[in-house]
């Protein structure tokens, strides 16, 4: 089979010009275009389950293959065995081979859980399917493959204004990692490759490229003025740090600044901060010290220069960043946050952060890669092989072919879009109701069944001028997210009537694969029995929804939503019941102690006017012995318990049960009682204990003493008159002589 | 013709020994049956060497070769060199090989033209393999498999290779061995081809459990009796259909 006859779309080869990003020439640029074919759209192939037939279409095709042909470099096909066997030999097919197995051992389960063979080429990424894969063609044509045929084709520009879906590669060969090529009309020869994250905000993955977009970045890129043409490189990487702003009209410097300082652990690699989270406790060496240290250091160094450049950061129109994983949302402090749209990753493999490298990438990323374009010629349908029994059919023509089956990213209509954004943010709006709502959606009923309907229209491709309200399509990809997010519960089963899918899961793009569903985002209790009654309502209906991937539990009627709600209700109204006792109860015992309080204050007013009284008759004469405070206290207080208890009693036999409110004393029991006695003796003995040093200095006299002679009274009956007690009448009439005028 | 035999109850007979078109090793210490079922098909013809590799009887798993030579480990004792020497033919040359994937068996999928090899097989191995066994060498995988030696059986007849081999690899691999090709399995359904299947030009060893149909596509792709492929898609479609759907 010669060359020619069977189609690829496009060749590149690679050549060794470039020129700068910032200098693209007018023509080019006038009628320049995304390329959907180089930038090789995914295609699809079925999958053949069936072993048996695969098998006896092995037994049909057991015979040597016509076409010699090497999968590995990407189905290139050979004239003749020779040539096949050849460029086995040939480094270019030892670096795919390495390629292919550095892969394999990358994601070794891959081709465990395929069903059958032709399935399983058809999921790696170098499987051969249409053949054109670039990556591969950076060899020379000495390999005796593909055709020189260089008709004209137009499937290069039907990517025209669309958005493409550009797959991602593994690895790749350095010519087309991560560029995207651009043609300038449809007969061109040359293509001109870019840096895919120059031109592709990191938003949008680089999965779904707008052409439009693409396209008007590209042009900006080209104006003059000074004020949108600087551009910032920020390095970081094992304590190395630098960082340039570079003006792109000139190539000049505008500002720079490296720092070193030793934060990565010698011969063991790793920041500190790193190898201190996997230990799981902070090494305590003097090294690790110091390398915590500066650290920090550095961090804080590299905030205040972000500080200083503030007023530069501004102005850029780019910031390609290479920072550590960990902590890049701080990196650049309050100066710049992660989230800034100009913000874009170094797309090419970088050495220690130094200026020189940084000068080194500026040039690589800046400048534009020119390839030769082979124009495709039309794909001719799959030849069988006359001897093939039918069956044999699906496993070979799957193979070829597959021009036409590649899948255009569908692109939204905009007015739904509007519309579809609109919604988003009454749904938002918390001074809106539910009704409010329903009411505007079905005045417009017929846009927004459109918008359900339309498979490209949803949340996730609000593009860039609408989101930023707070809208995040990864969180909240359909209306029914948001409204169940927003617990709306009564919009739920409106917009669920209307066609909602609730089985649409969140997540980040390429998959949004294992997120959640509206279901599991919702808000409130009442927003999921609303998920429930509805699943209860239409469980069972033809096609209806598959409510166990919508993650909805068993259904609810609404008896039973009503009768939840019933009992949440009672519940609650108990709760305050209780409440209100306990508060009750609380504040009576406030009173009591209250007046408790009160009632001791009295008494203790009235047992300190007594003591006044007492010592003011000491004072006239009688040596009463001073008590200490404490002591007067306690036994003031004993005194009033003694007297309110006793009243008290006396009170409850008069007046029966109502007296004891009345009752400013608290009743004491027996044993406070004896405490406070067992109190009182101690003081006592306390105060006795003190007496004689006392005495010796003032001369007071004691109750058993002699009042004029003081003279023991022991033994004696001694002799009376007023509060004297004198040991004889002698002492008696003396005393009397001294002290009988007062 | 295509035989059935059992190593000590392992049916992976590929693993104690090796088939050439001019010699064939078997393990020592196996029963006198399975040495009976070897020697019954070949001693008139090619000599049945009884011998151990470094010891080992994995001898299949540790040797590779053709009609033109024998490359053996390094881990082979010079006495079972010595031996080997006596036993073989003197136009077979026996080569140790100094090289890190010393089971060369599993690394080596030969017949007396080409070679398959693993990716990571030295260089200088290359050359080695080039030179003894007077083979082209490729290096290949089979079915995304490194381990070649393994995952196929082939002679100069035809090859039989990883059931999930896919049709464009069976086509590359076939071109580039001009022998046809076709995947399957043995020892009713165990995909390890090179481990239950010792094949020659005239002789096939396969593992007591394989199936009767997975003897007939054995016999069909090595052409050791008249059937030929097509033969096969008419006499047996529906069995084959009934065994695989």
């Amino acid at each position: 089979m010669s060359s020619e006859s069977k189609g690829k779309s496009a060749a590149l080869r690679a050549s060794r010009k470039t020129f700068s990003l910032f200098r693209f020439p007018a023509d080019v640029l006038s009628s320049i275009q995304l390329s959907s074919s180089l930038n090789k759209l995914s295609s699809v192939e079925e999958a053949d389950d069936n072993t048996a037939t695969s098998l006896l279409g092995a037994f049909a095709e057991a015979r040597l293959s016509e076409q010699p042909t090497c999968h590995t470099c990407g189905g290139v096909e050979f004239d003749s065995v020779e040539l096949q066997r050849a460029h086995t030999k040939t480094p270019w097919h030892r670096r795919n081979l390495d390629r292919k197995m550095e892969w394999r051992r990358k994601a070794p389960d891959a081709n465990l859980s395929l069903p059958s063979s032709s399935a399983l080429s058809s999921s790696y990424p170098w499987a051969p399917l249409s053949g054109d894969d670039p990556a591969c063609y950076d060899e020379p044509a000495a390999n005796g493959g593909r055709g020189s045929d260089s008709d004209d084709s137009a499937s290069d520009d039907d990517a025209g204004n669309g958005v493409v879906a550009v797959p991602r590669r593994r690895g790749g060969s350095e010519l087309s990692a991560g560029l995207l090529w651009l043609t300038s009309g449809s007969q061109a020869t040359e293509a001109y490759g870019v840096h895919r994250r120059i031109l592709v905000p990191r938003g949008t993955h680089g999965i779904h490229v707008d052409a439009r977009q693409v396209l008007a970045e590209l042009r900006a890129m080209q104006a003059t003025d000074a004020s949108a043409s600087l551009w910032a490189f920020v390095a970081m990487n094992g304590g190395y740090f630098a960082g340039a702003v570079i003006d792109t009209r000139s190539g000049d410097l505008v500002a720079h600044k490296t720092i070193v300082r030793y934060t990565t652990r010698r011969k063991q690699g790793g920041t500190q901060s790193r190898q201190d989270s996997a230990m799981g406790h902070a090494a305590n060496s003097a090294g690790a010290q110091i390398r915590r240290h500066n650290e920090q250091r550095l961090q804080e160094e590299i905030h205040q220069l972000m500080a200083d450049w503030r007023p530069l950061l501004a102005q850029c129109r780019r910031v390609l960043v290479r920072v550590p994983r960990t902590n890049r949302r701080a990196f650049f402090g309050p100066a710049l946050g992660w989230d800034d749209p100009r913000i874009c990753l170094v797309p090419v493999p970088m050495a220690r952060p130094s200026l020189a490298e940084l000068r080194r990438v500026y040039a690589l990323v800046t400048s534009v890669t020119l390839a030769t374009v082979k124009p495709p010629v039309p794909a001719q349908p799959p030849l069988l092989p006359d001897s093939a029994v039918p069956l044999a059919g699906a496993g070979d023509g799957g193979t070829s072919g597959s021009e036409s089956e590649c899948t255009l990213e569908p692109e939204p209509r905009p007015d739904l879009l509007a519309f579809l954004y609109h919604a988003a943010k009454m749904i938002q709006d918390p001074a809106l109701s539910d009704d409010d709502i329903v009411a505007y959606l079905c005045e417009h009923l017929e846009q927004f069944l459109d918008a359900l309907s339309d498979p490209a229209v949803g949340l996730r491709y609000l593009t860039l001028e609408h989101a930023g309200g707070g809208i995040q399509a990864h969180r909240t990809p359909t209306l029914l997210h948001l409204a169940s997010l927003a617990g709306r519960a009564d919009l739920v089963p409106f917009l669920m009537d209307n066609g909602e899918d609730p089985t649409v899961t969140n997540g980040r793009p390429p998959l949004y694969a294992g997120g959640a569903t509206a279901y599991e985002v919702a808000r409130d209790r009442r927003t999921r029995d609303a998920f429930r009654v509805y699943r209860a309502e239409h469980e069972g209906e033809p096609d209806g929804i598959e409510w166990d991937r919508a993650r909805v539990p068993p259904p609810l009627t609404r008896e039973q939503v009503r009768e939840n709600e019933d009992r949440v209700r009672a519940k609650k109204r108990r709760d305050k019941e209780r409440q209100r006792a306990k508060d009750k109860e609380r504040r009576e015992a406030l009173d009591r102690e209250r007046l408790a309080a009160q009632a001791d204050d009295e008494a203790m007013d009235q047992a300190l006017a007594a003591n006044h009284q007492q010592s003011k008759l000491a004072s006239s004469g009688r040596r009463l012995p001073r008590l200490s405070e404490s002591e007067l206290r306690a036994r003031m207080l004993s005194a009033a318990y003694a007297s309110a208890g006793s009243s008290w009693a006396a009170a409850a036999t008069s007046h029966g049960a109502n007296v004891p409110a009345e009752l400013p004393r608290r009743p004491v029991s027996p044993a406070t009682q004896r405490a406070i006695d067992r109190e009182l003796r101690a003081s006592a003995a306390n105060r006795r204990m003190q007496q004689p040093t006392v005495a010796a200095v003032a001369n007071t006299t004691s109750a058993d003493r002699c009042t004029h002679c003081n003279k023991s009274l022991h033994g004696l009956v001694p002799f009376e008159q007023f509060d004297w007690k004198c040991c004889s009448l002698q002492c008696l009439h003396g005393h009397h002589a001294l002290y009988g005028t007062q | 013709m295509a035989v059935r035999a059992q190593f000590e109850n392992s049916n992976e007979i590929g693993v104690f020994s090796k088939l050439t078109n001019s010699y064939c090793l078997v393990a020592i210490g196996g029963s006198e049956n399975f040495y009976s079922v070897f020697e019954s098909e070949l001693n008139d013809v090619v000599p049945v060497v009884h011998t151990s590799i470094a010891g080992t009887r994995i001898i299949g798993r540790l040797t590779a070769g053709n009609r033109r030579g024998l490359l053996v480990p390094n881990s082979t004792t010079d006495q079972e060199l010595q031996h080997l020497r006596n036993a073989l033919p003197d136009s077979v040359a026996i080569q140790r090989i100094e090289e890190r994937l010393s089971a060369l068996g599993n690394v080596i999928a030969c017949n007396d033209y080409v070679a398959l090899v693993h990716p990571d097989l030295d260089r200088e191995t290359e050359e080695i393999i080039a030179d003894v066994l007077g083979v082209e060498v490729f290096r290949q995988t089979v079915a995304d498999n490194v381990l070649v030696g393994s995952y196929c059986a082939i002679s100069n007849q035809g090859g039989l290779v990883h059931p999930r081999t896919s049709l464009q690899d069976q086509d590359e691999l076939s071109s580039l061995l001009q022998v046809p090709l076709v995947a399957g399995t043995v020892n009713r359904g165990s995909d390890v081809i090179g481990g239950g299947l010792v094949v020659n030009d005239w002789a096939a060893f396969a593992g007591l459990d394989t199936t009767s149909t997975e003897l007939s596509v054995v016999e069909s792709i090595f052409k050791l009796q008249d059937s030929q492929p097509s033969a096969i898609v008419n006499d047996m479609r529906d069995s084959l259909i009934d065994n695989y759907s």
